[in-house]
């Protein structure tokens, strides 16, 4: 009908964006664009393809398609597991994979900023607990050491005091973390974050995908270690007992 | 499918998406009049002629803005913050009586402010439980090792197997090194790889 525009004209309208989209390179984004001008392959009536275009969501595909894609590109760069660096790019796919509607994006979006600090805060703090206890779990082992070697009466029993301090320290730190960061002493060295911020690690690439740790036996040294310290037995029960899985010091 | 049944499957198709949203009733509740509004026409141009004497006409525009100001609403009193939830509603109040006031949004750089000083607050909250938790674990140091004169003796009594067990488990000690890598996703576990092992 003359005056009325065609289903291609309307659609030329998202073409600035389009080219916007493609000259980025990104797949997903484009995808969702070309699936949308070929609704005018698919019909002339323009009735026709507004509904083809809201049964098949397609309007907000081209805010989410994109939004995944660079989500997910930045993600491959970095380590998926650091509880730090990932957080505003998990949190960003998370609201863009489940988003129904452009105002489900507005208001998660809307909590985004306050998220990522609160987050991030706790992975820093996951850090510097996991770091706090691989130290304290160094220092009883040295004093258990130090104790076995007896150079003498004195040493040894300011060994013996020295690995008693470290226990309830260790017995009050453990404590700390589950209130904290909600890990029980049986969930710490399960906790892929927790375990490898206790391996002393030093990014190798710019993202830390790789790090250089210390062995990773000293996890099962560490984990021994804290079961002994939570457990009952007494200090000299401890010290008689041979530790299976020896302490892996750094190089 | 006649060109009104078109139009009355497409209003049906929105309003079931705005349904599963959630987050838009205004555009919902718009979507709903409109199609209670031309139902029973005839024919579109009757549908369109009829809406557009409706109040209808302009609800779903409106709907657009005050859906996303209800969804910065909704997240700001989610978070605690008052100020910013109220100056929200006072512009919705603002757009519901004039939906052109939408297009103004001056009002926007009073809440971007609000905004910033909630971050700030926010930001000191978390340094300073940080700093207490950080101080909580330094007291650690100092703990009370209690009496163990009680210990010592029992030890001294086992010094030489205790001895004997230290020989054992020194031989034992290893240093080490690797190169842990990420795994694919968040999903997966770390690997470890360039496993590097020497006498203690």
């Amino acid at each position: 009908m003359a005056g009325e525009i065609t289903v291609r004209q309307f659609l030329d309208a998202y073409r600035p964006a389009y080219d916007a989209v493609k000259a980025t390179g990104r797949q997903r984004g484009i995808k969702a664009y070309e699936d949308l001008f070929a609704v005018a392959d698919r019909t002339d009536d323009m009735q026709e393809a507004q509904l083809i275009i809201e049964r098949e969501g397609m309007t907000l595909r081209l805010t989410t398609e994109d939004a995944i894609e660079i989500n997910e590109e930045t993600l491959a760069k970095l380590d998926p597991l650091d509880e730090v660096t990932t957080v505003s790019t998990l949190l960003n796919l998370d609201i863009y994979r489940n988003a129904k509607s452009v105002e489900d994006i507005t208001y998660r979006a809307s909590l985004l900023d306050i998220q990522v600090q609160r987050l991030t805060a706790k992975g820093k703090l996951k850090i510097f607990l996991a770091a706090s206890l691989a130290d304290k779990l160094i220092a009883y082992d040295k004093a258990k050491r130090l104790l076995r070697e007896w150079p003498d009466e004195v040493k040894a029993k300011a060994a013996l005091s020295a690995m008693a301090g470290q226990r309830a320290a260790v017995r009050e730190l453990v404590s700390i973390i589950e209130e904290e960061v909600d890990l029980k002493a049986d969930e710490i060295f399960d906790d892929q974050f927790f375990m490898v911020n206790m391996l002393a690690p030093q990014n190798i690439d710019a993202y830390g995908r790789t790090k250089k740790t210390m062995h990773p036996d000293a996890v099962k040294a560490y984990r021994e270690m804290t079961e002994e310290i939570l457990s009952d037995m007494t200090l000299t029960e401890i010290l008689m007992r041979e530790q299976q899985n020896a302490m892996v010091y750094a190089i | 499918m006649s060109s009104i049944d078109k139009s009355i499957e497409l209003y049906e198709l929105i309003i079931k998406r705005l349904e599963a949203s959630g987050n838009a009733p205004y555009q919902l509740a718009a979507y709903k009049g409109s199609l209670e509004c031309i139902k029973d026409c005839a024919t579109t141009e009757e549908a369109t002629a009829k809406l557009a004497a409706s109040p209808w006409y302009t609800a779903v525009a409106q709907g657009l803005k005050l859906d996303e100001m209800g969804a910065r609403r909704r997240a700001a009193l989610e978070l605690g913050q008052e100020d910013v939830a109220a100056a929200y509603e006072a512009k919705m109040k603002e757009v519901e009586a004039d939906y052109l006031k939408a297009w103004d949004t001056s009002y926007q750089e009073g809440i971007s402010q609000m905004a910033l000083a909630h971050m700030k607050a926010e930001e000191d909250a978390l340094a300073a439980r940080i700093k207490s938790i950080e101080d909580r674990v330094a007291g650690l140091d100092k703990a009370d090792t209690g009496d163990i004169s009680s210990d010592w003796e029992e030890v001294k009594a086992h010094k030489d197997e205790i001895k004997a067990i230290g020989r054992n488990e020194l031989a034992r000690l290893r240093r080490g090194s690797a190169v842990c890598n990420a795994p694919e996703d968040n999903t997966g576990k770390y690997s470890f790889s360039d496993i590097r092992e020497e006498a203690f």
